[in-house]
């Protein structure tokens, strides 16, 4: 296994600290090393040559270039040697410059030893390389779209558009979610229905949709690029394709007469019904728990479209990924006791009002009491119920239901210009484009504002009244109303259950399904081939929840439009031989890309090689096909081959957070002491309690372990099983009588270089106070402990 | 069944009809009750040091492994936060630090829940069915407070064992408002203007008869009522029973048994009417 | 103004540091069947508290208004006990030795547990009415309700776990 090594002056940024001469020659007499280079610029054509050109001539078959960060070049030396003919997993860099010349820059002795630990680090880990081969498989370019709101309807379309065959697969027996049942939208106040119906008929016309209404996911299996779908499309005892959608030939033999939840309440409907005028597709559906079967709807159908003995349909797809947007449901308003809904007529909630104001409402179009039917004189809106209100265990801002009550209200006020009304808010959230100015209109209308959170609503003898403190002004108040408006809040919907079981979503303590991460991917879940968009994760008005259906649509294009996906050949992979089935891996993988059938066994087109379930598995039948047990070993071995200095710490970095941070304090060029010698991972989950332990067996002073912070990890917990095993391995070390101090965990962002310089000169204080390793055993064994000799 | 049974202070003095009534319908109902052994005063609303409080209530559960019951509202409140409050390992371990006998865990009733668990709708024990009897359900404020056990803004539980005694429960809007009771000696004014609004109400919602579940909102209604209707210049007239009363008035039991004479507005004239609709 | 730091930490520790997130709604003054004559009202106590004015925060009637109803506790949207705040008020004027006619009514009921475990009503009422001779009116009405049917207590009823009550009172209130 002839090795190539080059050392890298990059200028001076290199050259300029570290010995040169001393390190080509130092490279040269480490085990299996054919030709090593001192090269000016090796990422330079010039530099790049001479690598391929010795591949050529002395045969190497894997290459170490120690230059700059493996985050900057290593994809362009994964190049360079891969046009020579090697396979691009064959490289590995010594990290000299970020993490060694521009950070000890006035101690370039010391430095220069630090780089001939980090080169013989690289070169033994280079020497267990395994030539990879990225596998691809083909993908289905079929899409799952579950939730025909606004979101999953603007994600539809797009994908369709652009050539994907989309499922699209609603619960209810009709499209458009919320928004085909609101009045007028703000902040321009256009109607709802006039801008979304077009985009429903568009989803039932479009020939790259198929749509299944009143239907359910009941089974998920497989992973990214080939999921297998099963569900049932239940009955609704008419034939989708007879019915003409007349609706008042059935509907009105029916004589079964029932709230309508499409009213939430106020308005009614028949046992058979079509939800609104406008629902898509046009087909009468009969409710079979009101429905009495008297027939006579079946009698009535001029097409004969009724068919009482129909059964639910079940049905299979195979699609490439999955997009969730199954939206939110209304805060039940009867949990708020003191408000009296469902006790008072003439309390009720806005979207009862936004029912109330549509034009083909129950009401047409009126604002009524409910008590009375008469024009509703004098309104209040109570804002934030259900929302930021730690009683109901909802401490979070439903976001649109202050702009609701403005629009609201501003509707009223337009319509009946000498209604009084009054907000109770705590604070008005109008943060949006042209949402001030929406508020600004409001007040300029008339509409009067009470800073309060009303703290109960009294009734006597049918008039309602209003009790709160006026905050702005101190005074208590008992105020009377025609009607009071509940400004609830938007709750996930927990008919998504059972769906996001099947998927293995994990949830927000705010119950709404929880996004990669809360900035930088705001669409996609944590599985991969599955994305989430609209109010499924968190609540949001129209806009966003289209912007993020569109979103989420790209990210399913950019996924599937090729038919294959190429995978990552750094995946785990389980030694069946070995494994004992105790599932713990099962259970450390965020990605569920282990499967419990027995022997366990890696899906790798889910598995993202963060290696916890290597650090997990007790019996190391688990392992990773880049950053090996083997080859981290290697590397901790070189590490503490020869001591160089005290103290010698071991420093395993993750790739994404303490890596980042290390390499920032180098291009910030913070100074610290050279101690570290430090081995990326993917993961700090990945440091396997038994990395720690031959570092220290072998004469490492201390073991370092950095990950991204608390939260913050790129897997999501994998730092939070990494400071679990840590913590483990303290109290194992307490009881053979090593300090446990000497294993130490730390986290920092990649932005924090000058927090991870930090931690480094702390820990290497707290080592010199505790001595080189085996200090502590002296006093309790009397025998001069020297390396080799530790447990 | 029997249970562990903490009288609670009041029970000795302005409480007296409280205690019997408990201990007499109990027996009716054959539900065991042993005192609780050298127990101490909860604090009521005067202790204002939670852990104190809590270690009061504390000694009080550790002196039994069975079930507490307490006729009284704020004990029971008081127990039940400081059993809730025992359950941080912290603040348990600070309390057992002072107690002779460390408290556990306990399980908390009020005399409320356990008779009507023990008396069903149609019990042949109602021998004296309060038939047409329009009684104000008064829960006034601790009993559903901390919340938890009934809904602190519309509990029903009242309304429920006034049903399955035959009488009408009234809607009365003021049922869970604080009776002013606790700050009735410092601050006389502001408890009895509260007081009197309680009543006032009742009696606009037709009310025959307020019962209530706490001695202190008994005090309040009952025992002050002369005194309020004096300073308000207004007449209420309306007999307040502590619900263990109206319970047993219902089972048939005697004035004695029930302590009725102890209250201050004669309940007489209200239980004629009651014996009168069941002899016709 | 700059505020009394160790007041406002005293007032967290005793009440819950959950009290740093009001918002000032109001809940609490609105639901508090004593608001209307409170002044501060309960949620600008809340407020003096948050804001370390010792001074303010203790005197005042609010404290002794409070019934202890708990419907602010119950209401409060922040998951905020304003009882226990006013509760922590209270521990604190009376370990500063504060006085008034409320706070020596708190005083004798606790020294009654102390001593003896149990509260005697009409011992409690006489030792009152010696620092608040105006309540005698007020007390002579009541007694002559209660003394015709029974109901005046006319021992002390002492427990025999006194040493541990007032263990109880005295270590648990320290810090
Ligand atoms: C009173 C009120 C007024 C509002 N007014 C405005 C306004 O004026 N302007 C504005 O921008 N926003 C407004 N909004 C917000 C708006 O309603 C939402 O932004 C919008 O509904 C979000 O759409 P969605 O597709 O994410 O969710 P939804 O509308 O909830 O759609 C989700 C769909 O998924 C379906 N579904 C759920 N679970 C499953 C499942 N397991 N399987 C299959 N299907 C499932 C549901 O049946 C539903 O059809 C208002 C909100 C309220 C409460
Ligand atoms: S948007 Fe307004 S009403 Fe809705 S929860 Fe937020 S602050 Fe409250
Ligand atoms: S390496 Fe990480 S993502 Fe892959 S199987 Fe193991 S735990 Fe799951
Ligand atoms: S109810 Fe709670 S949040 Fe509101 S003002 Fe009172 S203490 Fe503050
Ligand atoms: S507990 Fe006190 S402050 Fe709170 S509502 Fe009741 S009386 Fe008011």
């Amino acid at each position: 296994m002839p090795t190539g090594v080059y050392v890298c002056h990059c200028g001076l940024n290199i050259a300029g600290v570290l010995n040169m001469e001393d390190l080509k020659s130092f490279a040269e007499k480490l085990p299996d090393v054919a030709v090593a280079r001192d090269l000016q610029f090796s990422c330079s054509d010039i530099g790049q040559e001479q690598i391929q050109k010795d591949i050529e001539e002395f045969k190497i078959d894997r290459v170490v270039v120690a230059a700059c960060s493996p985050r900057l070049h290593e994809p362009t030396f994964r190049r360079t040697i891969s046009k020579a003919g090697l396979n691009p997993y064959m490289l590995e860099m010594a990290n000299i410059r970020e993490q060694c010349s521009w950070v000890h820059m006035d101690q370039p002795a010391m430095a220069t030893e630090k780089a001939k630990d980090l080169i013989a680090m690289a070169v033994a880990k280079a020497a267990l390389l395994q030539p990879l081969e990225p596998e691809s498989i083909p993908v289905s370019k079929d899409v799952l779209v579950v939730g025909g709101g606004v979101a999953g309807i603007a994600a539809a379309l797009d994908m369709a558009d652009a050539g994907l065959h989309v499922f699209l697969v609603e619960r209810r027996p009709t499209i458009g979610g919320y928004m085909a049942l609101l009045t007028d939208v703000f902040p321009t106040n256009d109607c709802s229905i006039c801008v979304l119906g077009p985009k429903m008929s568009e989803v039932y016309n479009h020939p790259n949709i198929t749509l299944f209404t009143y239907a359910e996911v009941l089974g998920v299996e497989g992973s990214v690029g080939n999921f297998t779908v099963s569900g049932v499309r239940r009955a609704r005892y008419v034939d989708e394709k007879l019915c003409k959608g007349c609706i008042n030939e059935c509907a009105g033999v029916c004589p079964v007469e029932v709230p309508s939840e499409y009213d939430f309440g106020i308005g009614k409907r028949k046992a058979i019904y079509i939800p609104y005028p406008q629902a898509v597709p046009l087909v009468a559906c009969i409710d079979p728990k009101a429905c009495i079967g008297c027939a006579r709807c079946v009698e009535a159908c001029p097409v004969q479209a009724v068919k009482l003995d129909q059964e639910p349909q079940d049905f299979k797809l195979n699609v490439g990924a999955i997009i969730v947007a199954t939206g939110w449901q209304p805060f039940d308003a009867t949990r708020k006791e003191e408000y009296g809904f469902g006790r008072y007529r003439n309390v009720i909630t806005t979207l009862q009002m936004e029912r109330m104001l549509n034009a083909s409402g129950p009401t047409k179009g009126e604002v009524v009491r409910p008590s009375t039917s008469e024009i509703a004189k004098s309104i209040g809106f109570l804002q934030c119920v259900g929302s930021r209100d730690a009683t109901v265990g909802n401490l979070y801002c439903s976001r649109v239901c202050c702009m609701a009550s403005l629009k609201n209200a501003q509707l009223v006020k337009e319509k009946y210009p000498d209604t009084d009304i009054t907000i109770y808010y705590i604070d008005i959230r109008a943060c949006g484009e042209g949402y001030e100015e929406f508020y600004v209109r409001a007040q300029k209308l008339g509409i009067n504002f009470v800073r309060a959170r009303v703290s109960r609503i009294e009734e006597v003898e049918g008039e309602i009244f209003l009790i709160f403190e006026d905050t702005q002004t101190g005074e208590l108040k008992r105020v009377k109303h025609d009607l009071a408006v509940l400004s609830v809040g938007l709750e996930p919907d927990s008919k998504a259950d059972v769906l996001g079981n099947l998927l293995g979503l994990s949830r927000r303590p705010d119950r709404f399904f929880e996004i990669a991460h809360p900035k930088m991917r705001p669409v996609e879940a944590h599985i991969d081939g599955v994305f989430i968009a609209g109010c499924a994760s968190g609540p949001k008005e129209i806009p966003i929840s289209i912007a993020q259906g569109s979103g989420a649509a790209a990210k399913a294009i950019k996924l599937l439009h090729k038919g294959v996906l190429e995978l990552e050949p750094t995946s785990a992979y389980v030694d069946p031989e070995k494994c004992i089935k105790c599932k713990l891996c099962v259970d450390v993988c965020l990605q569920k890309a282990i499967s419990v059938k027995s022997p366990a066994y890696v899906d790798e087109a889910a598995c993202k090689g963060c290696g916890s379930c290597a650090a997990a598995c007790p019996v190391d039948a688990i392992n990773m096909r880049f950053f090996s047990d083997e080859q981290i070993l290697a590397q901790v071995r070189a590490a503490t081959e020869v001591k160089r200095e005290f103290p010698l710490i071991v420093a395993f970095l993750c790739n994404w957070c303490s890596y980042g941070a290390a390499d920032l304090a180098g291009t910030s060029r913070i100074q610290y002491p050279t101690n570290a010698r430090n081995i990326r991972v993917m993961c700090s989950a990945r440091v396997d309690p038994s990395f720690i332990l031959e570092a220290l067996r072998r004469g490492a002073d201390g073991v370092l372990i950095a990950g991204c912070r608390i939260d913050e990890c790129h897997y999501r917990d994998g730092n939070y099983q990494a400071l679990q095993r840590v913590n483990v391995l303290k109290g194992v070390l307490e009881k053979i009588g090593i300090d446990p101090g000497r294993v130490k965990i730390v986290w920092c962002a990649a932005s924090e270089g000058e927090i991870y310089a930090k931690d480094l000169r702390d820990f290497i204080g707290e080592l010199k106070a505790m001595g080189p390793i085996g200090t502590e055993l002296k006093g309790k064994t009397g025998t001069n402990n020297q390396r080799g000799q530790m447990p | 069944m029997k249970l562990a049974y903490y009288p609670g202070c009041v029970s000795k003095s302005t409480g007296k009809e409280m205690d019997t009534s408990t201990r007499a319908v109990c027996r009716a109902l054959e539900i065991e009750l042993e005192e609780l052994d050298d127990w101490n005063c909860c604090g009521a609303t005067h202790v204002s040091n939670d852990l104190v409080a809590t270690g009061l209530a504390a000694r009080n559960m550790a002196q039994t492994d069975l079930p507490i019951m307490t006729a009284c509202s704020i004990c029971y409140s008081n127990l039940r936060a400081a059993a809730m409050r025992l359950e941080e390992p912290e603040t348990l371990e600070r309390v057992n630090a002072v107690l002779d006998k460390k408290y556990s865990s306990a399980k908390i009733h009020h005399a409320l829940d356990v008779i009507l668990e023990a008396l069903a709708e149609d019990d042949e024990r109602i021998v004296v069915p309060l038939k047409e009897l329009k009684v104000a359900p008064y829960y006034g404020c601790l009993l559903t407070r901390p919340t938890g056990q009934y809904s602190p803004e519309f509990p029903v539980v009242l309304e429920e064992l006034i049903k399955n005694l035959q009488a009408e429960p009234v809607d009365f809007r003021l049922k869970t408002l604080c009776c002013g009771g606790p700050i009735f000696m410092p601050q006389e004014k502001a408890a009895d203007d509260i007081a009197f609004r309680i009543l006032k109400e009742a009696k606009k919602a037709g009310a025959e008869v307020i019962v209530t579940v706490c001695p202190l909102c008994h005090l309040m209604l009952d025992a002050k009522q002369k005194i309020l209707e004096k300073k308000m210049g207004e007449k209420i007239e309306i007999p307040v029973l502590y619900v263990t009363q109206l319970v047993g008035i219902a089972l048939g039991l005697g004035p004695d048994e029930l302590g009725l004479e102890m209250n201050s507005v004669s309940p007489m004239a209200m239980m004629e009417k009651v014996y009168e609709k069941n002899s016709e | 103004m700059t505020g009394d730091e160790q007041f406002k930490q005293e007032v967290l520790r005793l009440a819950g540091a959950e009290v740093l997130t009001c918002i000032q709604c109001g809940t609490c003054s609105a639901s508090c069947p004593t608001a209307h004559l409170m002044n501060p009202s309960i949620r600008k106590l809340i407020k003096l508290c948050l804001e370390g004015n010792k001074e303010e925060a203790l005197h005042n009637e609010t404290l002794w208004l409070c019934t202890s109803c708990l419907l602010c506790t119950v209401r409060c949207p922040r998951g905020i006990r304003p009882k226990a705040v006013v509760s922590a008020l209270k521990d604190i004027a009376e370990r500063e030795g504060l006085r008034s006619k409320d706070a020596d009514y708190e005083q004798f009921f606790l020294k009654q547990i102390k001593d003896y475990g149990r509260i005697a009503e009409l011992a409690l009422t006489g030792e009152f009415l010696l620092v608040f001779p105006q309540g005698a009116v007020q007390s002579m009405q009541m007694g002559l309700e209660l003394l015709p049917r029974g109901k005046i207590g006319w021992e002390i009823e002492k427990i025999k776990g006194r040493d541990e009550v007032k263990r109880i009172v005295e270590e648990l209130r320290e810090k």
